[in-house]
């Protein structure tokens, strides 16, 4: 009876033994259940087995150990439960441990050691303590050979632990080779078993992420590819480089060189884009990697093969765009009217005689025209009868008519050839302003395109010391937006003594400025740098200039400079900071956001919300506040989950923030969501609209149009409608929200400005600034886009992209082919082989593609080239495929 | 021989999307090579700018042969032969740049301001504002005077000033007040607020005051211009040999009053003007029914019509609505209600009227069929006398053809008077305009039908306004003829 009591007490007493961090797991499981006869049966052998281990005899002892390893192997169970050997080897755990301990004690190498710590091994994963690396020091006990004996979970925790541990020993500056070993089997396993991301997690904490090329084929790169560079994005720099890079090596290993082009555009490393271009040896894949060149308006230095230098100069964009129109059925021109729509309003609420208008709202009309016919090389205002065109012009009051001229720029936008003779007439007009015109549109035409003869600059250098102002203000941005991001030296020299001159007009020097900062953006040229602080020291103690709208202007061309290099900008904000203090905040917070643009950088975000809690007595001086809320936006565009978050920041802004940063949300929600118009986004929009603050609704009605621009969105579509009507008689209001109409339908719907693309990785640095000069001359719409400043609309031009994908053969020439175009699905560290579009459509090629849309060919009878299936994609017939039907 | 074909150099020029082959002679300078590329573009010398080559843009004194041209190089040229663009002849007037009283004439006429339930003052001015002989009156009338109806008169006659003077919306303030004040039955108040009234009183109050006002000798400007007369005949049903009472009445607007069978404004008005009433005969010396046939004898230059759709429901105890739908015509003639007399009277008028239509059809008819040759006959001097003494004789007083044309409509919506909602469709050079308070727009003329009724909660004609002369400003100037 003694017995029996003892054996009631059993588990009882058992219990009252355990140590506190066993107690813990202990509440986890259910008190122990009758159990079944079977389970009873394992449970009694378990129990044996674990006597006889602990036996004397090491043969017994190994013997049972062999055995309990085959029944832990062998129990299968369900998915779900737990292998019955090894729920009743728990109880065991630490008399396990401790015999092996004794043994070791008795005979450091005991007859079945390997195997002994193996198993204690396995237990560890599930029995140890939580922040003990127990799994990883039985294993480094065990058995050198095996590491998938106990399958891939046992992995994915050993793993873990060495990630652990490595830190550790490196703390105390311990040996690591044995850990080293360790991974070195471990990375084998996982990349033959689907789990390449963990294989790079593993090698990343142990600071050896480069060794992950050898283990890299070509069919399991993808995954760990993948992996590794949307892994990039949470990793705060300058790890996130480090890991691109290694992407980046992986891919030209392989020879896969689309992705490898990708991936150094993503680093913004020259010298890895020709060492790619070189790389490749393949003609038609050149041409691929050519057109991607192009669309991320990165200008390689001539390669001698005219065919590749017209492609990476964007010769061909003009073509393949209105072949992509054509196709669509969309070039007939739309006429202002027809994009307000007043044929749905029920009546007129103005009759006027026809010779008498308003020249804000045909002004309005003129940016409305260009923006919806962008790059369509027809229209109804501006291309059309001389003697038309010209009352057109006319109908544009002074200054306007400078912006009406250089809408036929927009109009076409790419064409160099066809509109360059179009514009050229009216740079005869004896209108001063309409030549000044002319000569913008030379410019903006000439956006994202090279042309070897140079026309633009033999044309517009003509033009830079005019006596006009005008005339020189338009030329030198007509330079600014031609050679956008071509870094060409020729421009510095033009441009540089303008902006050096200290008696030069503040608007030469701000557009010199800015021009420069847009052909120089983001390379963080020394020169220039020097000269614009320079000037924003000599000017900002010019009591007039000071405060003025466009010596702000000269923060963001010296903030474009800077633009992604977040690296090296320390010295230029410091530079910053010794201004006059009117403007020292608003130039160094300007210039740090440029340089955090779309990196996401939490920290950063941080540091500018900093900026908010400071409360600030008169709104003048609290200007670098907006710039810091729409800085929030600028950080957060790159990435989706910081842009997401972003939205929640603007809220609590919206319902805490002063008037002067309020002010800023709508600029930062477009900037975040361009051509991207999410409900939530569009919603709040819609409610600033009608803001009491009249810069708040002002900059809230052109977000919209930001938001919106290229969509033909529906319900941004009606909103602006409706607003039309409710700010009818305020003028500036009204030509607001008719440019956000033209946004809305830019390029009829073919184009988009959102500066993200190849699946939304790659930030094309000239589309930013372009964006980032309107929106922050938005900042006082009064002063710039209200006053005569309103061709900073331009500006945009650099953004628009068509969204367009279309597909070519080999020989260049669009071919036809059924496309799935479906939202794309986030693929990444997801196992096996997941759908990676989601709701698809079937169309036929070349097809639209919205700014979270992805396609994938529908046939396999062709191949792309690149597996980024936008913009331009050339296949290759595919002889596997055709081979299969034969 | 060799040393030409060595000398010269293969160049490709771009132009407009085209590429030419030009073979150049380095040696024999610019002008050459501009004069072989106007030869095949087309574009003269002067405005061709090339630029491709060595050093910018190609000057004219540039030496070709040291710019190390390359056979097949590429350049471009820019420039056209089209003609330069001139500004046009006419220059363009700016909105910005005109004054508030240029702007007022080209923008639509101003909305007045809701002051708290004024819309039936609103609509009601509105309406009076298409009246262009009243202005014309009061302005020149002296308003001096401390009478409550004068001083009304001078507050509307300033209001129409501010009104005519700008194109943004104004507040009646003051005028509203005065109006109060002289009317005091529309100082009414409900839970602190002005109470909803009805237009069409409003309207005749207004009419009173401006009478009270626009004094001329023994007779008014309002019942010059609304004044018309009545011939009544009492006639005793009862008794046969009673002979029938003849006397005339003035009137300065016409009632129509809706039952279950009215459909239109011309039959409405016309049973309206026949009934039965019950009175006192001399004869008999008791109660008696007799018929009361009224016959219009003279017509006004305007023509207010009441649609009674207002009655006093006893058992609701408010002024219920007769939503029935009465079609009124865009032109009404009022021939038929007129006396025997009366419509011998308007035979002459009418004729000129008709006969100057049929002209007017033949000659559209004629001008369909190219007969452009009878089309432009000349006028005869006896003709031209004819025509100018029948224009003088309809240019006379009063109404003398039975024509009006519709010029104004006061609508109320809601369904009852205290409530709903007034507004004022008006006629303003050619196009309707609805007035809404401060909301004006311009609506097509099927909207106008429209309030005649028929669709439930919509806005019902409540008054109409009638005038013979149609003014200057439109397009169909002159006395209103047959429809």
């Amino acid at each position: 009876s003694a017995n029996s009591r003892k054996l009631q007490a059993g588990p009882m007493a058992e219990k009252d033994k355990k140590s506190g961090d066993e107690e813990v797991k202990e509440e986890v499981h259910l008190p122990e259940v009758e159990l079944s006869e079977e389970d009873e049966k394992i449970k009694d052998e378990v129990d044996e087995l674990v006597e006889k281990l602990q036996d004397e005899e090491d043969g017994v002892a190994k013997l049972a150990c062999e055995t309990l390893c085959t029944m832990l192997k062998t129990a299968t169970g369900t998915v779900t439960s737990i292998p019955k050997p090894l729920k009743f080897l728990r109880r065991h755990y630490s008399t396990l441990k401790d015999t092996y301990t004794k043994k070791q004690a008795k005979n450091v190498d005991f007859l079945g050691r390997p195997q002994f710590a193996d198993m204690i091994s396995l237990l560890a994963m599930s029995y140890a303590k939580d922040d003990v690396t127990e799994c990883l020091a039985f294993k480094l006990e065990g058995s050198s050979g095996e590491i998938d004996q106990w399958g891939h979970e046992y992995v994915r925790h050993l793993a873990g632990e060495i990630g652990i541990e490595y830190q550790k020993r490196k703390a105390a500056e311990k040996a690591i080779d044995d850990l080293l070993d360790l991974v070195a089997k471990i990375l084998p396993y996982d990349f033959t078993h689907n789990s390449e991301p963990q294989a790079c997690d593993l090698l990343f904490e142990v600071e050896r992420l480069d060794d992950v090329v050898a283990h890299c084929t070509i069919d399991n790169h993808r995954r760990g590819c993948d992996y590794l560079i949307g892994d990039s994005d949470y990793v705060p720099p300058p790890l996130n480089k480090e890991i691109q890079k290694v992407a980046f090596k992986i891919y030209k290993t392989l020879n896969q060189y689309p992705l490898a082009l990708r991936c150094a555009m993503l680093l913004n490393d020259m010298d890895l884009i020709s060492e790619t271009m070189e790389a490749c040896e393949d003609e038609t894949m050149k041409k691929q990697l050519a057109f991607m060149l192009g669309r991320q308006r990165i200008f390689l230095d001539p390669t001698g093969d005219d065919t590749l230098d017209e492609i990476i100069g964007n010769g061909k964009l003009s073509e393949f765009f209105l072949y992509t129109a054509r196709d669509l059925n969309s070039m007939d021109p739309k006429t202002p009217e027809q994009i307000y729509k007043t044929h749905l309003q029920d009546a007129r609420t103005t009759s006027l005689s026809a010779n008498i208008s308003s020249h804000t709202q045909n002004l309005a009309s003129t940016f409305v025209n260009a923006f919806a016919n962008a790059a369509f090389c027809t229209d109804k205002l501006m291309t059309g009868e001389v003697t038309q065109v010209t009352e057109w012009l006319h109908k544009n009051k002074d200054h306007r008519m400078m912006s009406a001229a250089a809408s036929l720029g927009m109009i076409f936008l790419w064409d160099v050839d066809v509109g360059l003779a179009q514009v050229d007439k009216f740079l005869y007009s004896h209108e001063e302003y309409i030549k000044a015109g002319a000569l913008m549109a030379v410019g903006i035409l000439h956006s994202g395109v090279r042309n070897d003869c140079d026309p633009a600059l033999a044309l517009l250098s003509d033009y830079l010391d005019n006596k006009t102002t005008d005339m020189r203000v338009a030329a030198i941005m007509g330079l600014g937006l031609a050679y956008a991001g071509s870094k060409r030296e020729e421009i510095s020299e033009l441009l540089v003594p303008l902006v050096a001159d200290s008696d030069m007009a503040l608007e030469v020097c701000t557009f010199a400025a800015l021009s420069l900062g847009l052909v120089f953006v983001g390379t963080c040229d020394e020169n220039i740098t020097e000269v614009i602080t320079t000037q924003l020291m000599e000017r900002s103690e010019k009591e007039d200039q000071v405060n003025h709208a466009l010596t702000k202007m000269l923060c963001v061309a010296l903030g474009l400079l800077f633009l992604g290099q977040e690296e090296n900008v320390e010295a230029a904000v410091l530079a910053c900071s010794t201004l006059n203090e009117k403007i020292a905040k608003y130039c160094e917070m300007t210039v740090k956001t440029c340089a955090y643009a779309g990196t996401g950088n939490v920290g950063q975000v941080k540091e500018l919300m900093q900026q908010l809690f400071e409360k600030i007595e008169k709104e003048e001086d609290a200007a670098h506040q907006s710039v810091a809320v729409m800085g929030i936006g600028l950080i957060a565009m790159g990435e989706v989950l910081g842009s997401d978050m972003s939205k929640r920041t603007f809220e609590h802004i919206l319902q805490y923030g002063e008037p002067v940063m309020r002010r800023a949300i709508p600029l930062a929600m477009a900037l975040v969501n361009v051509s991207n118009p999410q409900i939530i986004v569009m919603d709040t929009l819609g409610k600033l609209t009608h803001d009491a603050d009249q810069e708040t609704s002002s900059n809230a009605i052109l977000a919209l149009g930001l938001v919106g621009a290229g969509t033909n969105n529906a319900r941004i579509a009606n909103m602006l409608r409706q607003l039309a009507n409710y700010y009818a008689k305020e003028a500036n209001h009204l030509f607001l929200v008719r440019v956000a109409q033209g946004m809305l339908f830019l390029g009829k719907g073919l184009l988009t400005m959102n500066p993200f693309h190849s699946d939304r990785k790659l930030m094309n640095r000239t589309a930013v600034a372009g964006l980032l000069i309107v929106l922050h001359s938005c900042m006082d719409l009064k002063a710039l886009i209200l006053s005569k400043y309103h061709f900073l609309l331009y500006y945009l031009v650099t953004a628009i992209s068509p969204r367009m994908m279309i597909t070519l053969d080999t020989n260049l020439d669009p071919v036809q082919v059924s496309v799935r175009v479906g939202q794309a699905v986030d693929t990444v560290a997801v196992p096996g082989r997941p759908k990676t579009i989601t709701g698809f459509q079937t169309h036929n090629s070349p097809v639209l593609l919205q700014f979270l849309d992805r396609a994938e060919l529908a046939t396999d009878k062709w191949k792309p080239l690149t597996p980024c299936v936008e913009d331009v994609v050339i296949l290759e017939a595919n002889k596997e495929a055709e081979e299969e039907v034969v | 021989f060799f040393g030409i074909t060595l000398r010269m150099v293969l160049l490709k020029v771009k132009w407009g999307g085209k590429t030419y082959d030009v073979d150049v002679d380095p040696a024999l300078g610019v002008d050459v090579f501009k004069a072989q590329l106007q030869s095949l573009t087309g574009v003269p010398p002067d405005r061709q700018k090339i630029s491709g080559l060595k050093g910018g843009m190609l000057k004219d004194d540039a030496d070709l042969s040291a710019m190390g041209l390359k056979e097949g190089q590429k350049c471009m040229m820019l420039g056209t032969a089209d003609a330069i663009p001139e500004a046009p002849k006419e220059k363009p007037k700016f909105l910005e740049d005109m004054t508030s009283e240029e702007k007022a004439k080209e923008y639509l006429p101003s909305g007045l301001a809701n002051l708290g339930n004024t819309c039936y003052l609103n609509s009601a001015l509105q309406t009076m504002r298409v009246i262009p002989e009243l202005w014309r009156d009061l302005e020149a009338c002296p308003t001096q005077g401390n009478m409550p109806e004068q001083q009304t008169s001078s507050a509307l006659r300033a209001l129409h000033k501010q009104m005519d003077g700008t194109p943004e919306t104004v507040a009646p303030h003051i005028f509203v007040s005065l109006f109060r004040q002289c009317y005091p039955q529309f100082n009414q108040q409900e839970n602190g607020h002005y109470a909803q009234q009805d237009a069409e009183e409003a309207w005749s109050s207004m009419m009173t005051a401006l009478a009270q006002t626009m004094k001329k000798g023994d007779s008014n400007s309002i019942e010059e211009l609304f004044g018309g007369k009545m011939s009544v005949t009492l006639k005793c049903l009862e008794k046969d040999d009673e002979p029938a009472e003849v006397k005339s009445e003035a009137f300065r607007s016409l009632k129509c009053h809706i039952n279950n069978q009215t459909v239109g404004l011309e039959l409405g008005l016309t049973e309206g003007m026949s009934e039965k009433i019950t009175k006192t005969s001399p004869s008999l010396e008791r109660e008696a029914v007799y018929l009361k046939d009224a016959k219009l004898e003279s017509l006004p230059d305007y023509l207010s019509v009441h649609l009674v759709r207002f009655f006093y429901k006893a058992d609701v105890k408010k002024k219920a609505k007769v939503v029935r739908p009465v079609q009124f015509p865009m032109v009404l003639d009022c021939y038929t209600m007129c006396s025997e007399e009366t419509k011998k009277r308007l035979e002459k008028g009418r004729n000129i009227l008709s006969s100057r239509r049929d002209a007017a059809v033949e000659r559209k008819r004629n001008a369909k069929k190219g007969d452009s040759m009878e089309v432009d006959e000349e006028e005869t001097e006896e003709q031209k006398a004819a025509r100018l003494a029948d224009d003088e004789y309809l240019a006379g007083p009063g109404n003398r053809t039975g024509w009006y044309e519709l010029c104004g409509v006061i609508t109320h919506k809601g369904r009852d008077a205290d409530g709903g909602h007034y507004v004022a469709w008006v006629k303003h050079k050619g196009d309707w305009l609805l007035f809404d308070d401060n909301k004006v727009e311009i609506v097509r003329e099927e909207k106008v039908k429209e309030t005649a009724g028929g669709a439930a909660d919509n806005h019902l004609a409540y008054m109409l306004l009638y005038r013979t002369r149609i003014p200057e400003d439109a397009p169909n100037k002159g006395v209103c003829g047959p429809p």
